[in-house]
């Protein structure tokens, strides 16, 4: 029995002795414990000036404990902070891992570079890793779909914009937004949300300008955490609309209605779009008298005809604009016209109307009352 | 009793001794009376057709109807001036002490009508070259016809012929006065009264449809 207790005793004695000789590990070894399994880097492809983050997991692929002294990024060309966050990190058990998280920022010239992770082990040993960060600074695209060939002051056109993402990374909170400079647009901004590479969207503005300028739309997105924009110009040049309403007046009769003029004729649209309140009237020196002073027609859709009359005082020969005022589905008001002339009045068309007419009256009146009296005169003189 | 030339430039002579029978020989002054009213009808009748164009083109045949209407009309109408001429100059004469038949003051009534051939014969002419070269317009309003037609009639020239027949009225009013002094047998101051009266007021009616 005593010799049972000998044997215990003895090996217990020698599993003291052998056990820390067999935990101690080379710095080689420990280091051949680590292993770097996982690396992120956000946003996937920084463009120049992007803030982002390299996130870089270890595992400790042993079975012992690993000391680990601090951790560092270097990179000669990125900007890295990390204020020393892992000055001190501590021992890493075996099958555990651990994730170093850095910020950089790419303040460089595009291209893809190599930050060195460096991890120091306490026991002199450490763990080296270049991990691959792309730089690009390539933007969205956008570009105008569609216009109008023209604009016209006030008159509402729809603008279309393709944003496309021609990067290698998603960006998101894509949005469009019109800097209103002489212009104005029903929708104040335009979400798209998040465009992967090679993906495009189409938005569509209604754009009403005041002015000849520039319409600007900026597209707005983020790349990770940083805001970038990139602008697309529509200029703005008034001109004829080759769509709109166009009237056409013909078939016009100007008559003397005793104290005033009377036109009658056709208005017809001869445009590609339909005019609304389509008012037929007269302007200076043309003065609109009784009964129709305006002549309301109504809604000319396109090739659509109708008939009118404008009653009108104006001097004999004088040419009188006939005016056709028409509006477009937005509310625009156009204006087209014509010139009247006036020939003479009732009172005026007689044969002979020229000054010397009344003297010519006058002095016949003259003449017979001569007669006349000379006759009564002898009838009472003669006895 | 002098010759027709008497009757235009010395009436006194002309109706001296005419009214000495019993009834005076009326055929002279119904002539003169046709005559005119023939004329008076002419006249009316170029008017009408004129006013016939004003209206609208649905009523345009009734131009034809509206001339006849007019002829006939201005020449009842010339007869009924005749009379109430007569009628009048007898009443105010009258009250003159004035003596003598109707019939009398009728012929003196009708032969002073002569100068209105004269008169109605300018008129006729004139009114008929005036409304000739009148653009008439298409009134498309009712209301408006009244105004054409005023402002058709307020011409100069029909002013100037209005005038010319007032001189002839005067002419007329003349010869009125001396017959009346003989059919009447009354002085030259009463004929003046009782034929100037109705001149007169003739003439304001006159001057008056083109002042108002």
């Amino acid at each position: 029995m005593k010799g049972y207790v000998y044997l215990l005793c003895a090996v217990i004695l020698l599993g003291l002795l052998t056990g820390p000789a067999a935990a101690q590990l080379t710095p080689a070894e420990e280091a051949s414990q680590l292993a770097v399994t996982a690396y992120e880097v956000d946003p996937a492809v920084f463009i120049y000036g992007d803030t982002g983050t390299i996130k870089v997991t270890v595992t400790n692929t042993g079975t012992t404990p690993v000391a680990i002294s601090r951790v560092k990024l270097y990179s000669n060309d990125l900007s890295v902070y990390d204020d020393g966050n892992y000055d001190s990190v501590g021992t890493i058990g075996a099958g555990n891992s651990l994730a170093f998280t850095f910020t950089v920022v790419a303040d460089t010239l595009d291209g893809i570079y190599y930050p060195f992770f460096y991890v120091d082990l306490r026991d002199a040993g450490s763990l080296r890793y270049r991990i691959p960060v792309t730089v690009d600074s390539t933007g969205l695209t956008a570009s105008v779909m569609s216009k109008p060939d023209v604009f016209s002051p006030g008159k509402k056109e729809e603008i279309t914009i393709l944003v496309g993402n021609p990067r290698e990374n998603t960006v998101n909170a894509v949005e469009v937004v019109p800097i209103k400079n002489g212009y104005t647009t029903v929708q104040t901004a335009s979400f798209i949300g998040t465009l992967v590479p090679d993906q495009a969207a189409e938005v569509t503005f209604e754009a009403t300008p005041s002015e000849e300028t520039v319409m600007t739309f900026a597209v707005n997105y983020r790349n990770g955490i940083n805001d970038h924009q990139t602008l697309v110009d529509v200029p703005v040049v008034f001109g004829e609309d080759k769509k709109r309403a166009e009237i056409v007046l013909n078939n016009i009769v100007v008559e003397s209605s005793g104290t005033s003029y009377m036109v009658t004729g056709d208005v017809t649209n001869a445009g590609l779009e339909d005019a609304k309140s389509v008012v037929i009237t007269v302007a200076e020196p043309g003065i609109p008298v009784d009964p129709y002073r305006s002549y309301v027609v109504g809604a000319l859709e396109p090739d659509d005809f109708a008939g009118f009359e404008v009653t009108f005082d104006a001097e004999p020969g004088e040419e009188v604009p006939l005016v056709a005022i028409y509006k477009d589905v937005d509310g625009n008001i156009y204006e087209d016209e014509i010139l009247l002339t006036t020939g003479a009045k009732v009172s005026d068309s007689r044969p002979v109307a020229d000054s010397g007419m009344p003297v010519l009256w006058i002095g016949l009146v003259i003449v017979i009352v001569a007669v006349v009296g000379g006759i009564i005169f002898y009838s009472w003189k003669k006895r | 009793m002098g010759t027709y030339r008497d009757l235009l430039i010395n009436p006194r002579a002309f109706f001296d001794g005419m009214f000495t029978g019993e009834k005076p020989d009326l055929k002279i002054p119904v002539a003169i009376v046709v005559v005119l009213a023939l004329l008076s009808g002419v006249t009316a009748m170029t008017v009408s057709s004129v006013t016939a164009q004003l209206m609208p083109a649905d009523l345009a045949g009734m131009g034809t109807v509206m001339s006849a209407i007019g002829f006939i009309a201005a020449f009842i109408m010339s007869f009924l001036m005749w009379i109430i001429w007569a009628a009048v100059f007898h009443g105010i004469s009258a009250l003159r002490g004035g003596k003598g038949s109707f019939s009398n003051t009728l012929a003196v009534a009708g032969y002073g009508l002569a100068p209105q051939i004269i008169s109605g014969a300018i008129g006729a002419v004139f009114s008929w070259w005036y409304f000739s070269g009148v653009t008439v317009p298409v009134v498309t309003d009712p209301l408006q016809i009244q105004a054409v037609v005023e402002e058709m009639m307020a011409a100069p020239e029909l002013m100037a012929i209005s005038a010319i027949g007032m001189v002839f009225l005067v002419w007329s009013a003349n010869i009125w006065i001396f017959g009346l002094m003989e059919a009447r047998r009354i002085g030259a101051k009463d004929a003046a009264i009782a034929v100037l009266i109705p001149v007169a007021v003739s003439v304001a009616f006159t001057l008056w449809q083109f002042i108002g």
